[in-house]
């Protein structure tokens, strides 16, 4: 049994933590008070694969993945030369109402509309990383499960906030929007609606901006997101130079 | 790993309910009396690995993990933290 001094940190790693449920239990050896407890789920990324990871209401986890090092490549044009690029890709799979709001009591419409699911694909590359350097991205979502924020980590120390909508950052902290893609085809009336949505943050019920039919037609959609977890994706992929 | 007897009988009669932890988000001030436990619980949803931290307090705890089953059963790892008065 390892101990540790008060106010010395003392962590266990499990590397291998499978699915399902792993218990904790702190027994006082002696009368113990203000202790902390914290787990962090962390995985580790291959390059070129696409690692799912499902977020509960609040958590955050950590996403690595370590650059190789470079090497020469043959590429067309007799040149040579090899990159890698972090892509980071974050998925969200949220399950939710959707509904006009027009006419809000249309629960033919509402019902037609439920459980689908809308997969908003927002994305970083980062053309040009350092040999040998792991990287880190954290994904934390909120209480509330409006919200699911990426922060791009060095060395544990953040680098930089993802942009994940082009000209605007987020920030867990102050409200902002994702712009998404939706599609819901369930309905004659709905078919080949594509949706860019706002999805505000911190937000209670999303509203959801959309196109119905051919432009210039729009309508104001309700989006209430059901689902209480996310599932992001990120990856590692490789480039070369010309 | 040393399980004495004390701790094996205290494992046997496990009952405090459990509480869930979430990833990233720390359960602070924890006290315990000498021989009391409080348990936790975490679902990992994707297989991965976990770090488990217990940190700062005073007096002597210790931390028990199990995967799968209640800790009652097995215990794979443990640290202590604290100092004893």
């Amino acid at each position: 049994m390892r101990s540790a001094h008060v106010g010395n940190a003392e962590s266990i790693s499990v590397p291998s933590a499978t699915e399902g449920w792993h218990y904790f239990t702190i027994y006082g050896a002696s009368a113990a008070s203000d202790i902390t407890l914290q787990v962090m789920r962390s995985y580790v990324l291959t390059p070129n694969v696409t690692t799912e990871v499902t977020l509960q209401p609040g958590e955050s986890v950590l996403a690595s993945v370590k650059v190789p090092a470079l090497y020469p490549t043959p590429v067309a044009g007799g040149k040579f030369g090899a990159w890698f690029g972090l892509e980071f890709r974050v998925g969200i799979a949220v399950p939710f109402y959707v509904g006009d709001s027009s006419n809000v009591s249309d629960t033919s419409y509402l019902q037609a509309g439920r459980g689908r699911n809308i997969l908003p694909d927002y994305w970083k590359v980062l053309e040009e990383t350092n040999e040998n350097q792991t990287y880190y991205i954290k994904l934390v979502s909120d209480d509330a499960i409006n919200t699911l924020s990426g922060y791009l980590l060095a060395d544990m120390k953040p680098i930089k906030i993802i942009p994940w909508v082009s000209g605007e950052t987020v920030s867990p902290a102050v409200d902002n929007y994702f712009v998404c893609h939706g599609r819901h085809d369930s309905a004659a009336s709905f078919s080949n609606l594509t949706a860019q949505i706002a999805w505000k943050l911190n937000a209670s019920t999303a509203r959801c901006f959309g196109s119905i039919g051919a432009p210039p037609q729009t309508r104001t959609i309700r989006m209430t997101a059901l689902s209480q977890v996310y599932k992001a994706a990120v990856s590692l992929s490789r480039g070369s130079c010309t | 790993m040393v399980i004495t007897k004390a701790t094996k009988s205290w494992i046997a009669n496990l009952q405090d309910p459990l509480k869930l932890l979430f990833s990233g988000s720390p359960v602070s001030g924890i006290s315990l009396a000498e021989g009391d436990s409080l348990s936790y619980a975490i679902l990992v949803p994707n297989a991965g690995a976990l770090t488990v931290t217990l940190s700062g307090g005073v007096g002597n705890a210790d931390l028990y993990i199990s995967r799968g089953r209640a800790p009652a059963r097995v215990q794979e790892l443990s640290i202590e933290v604290g100092t004893c008065r």
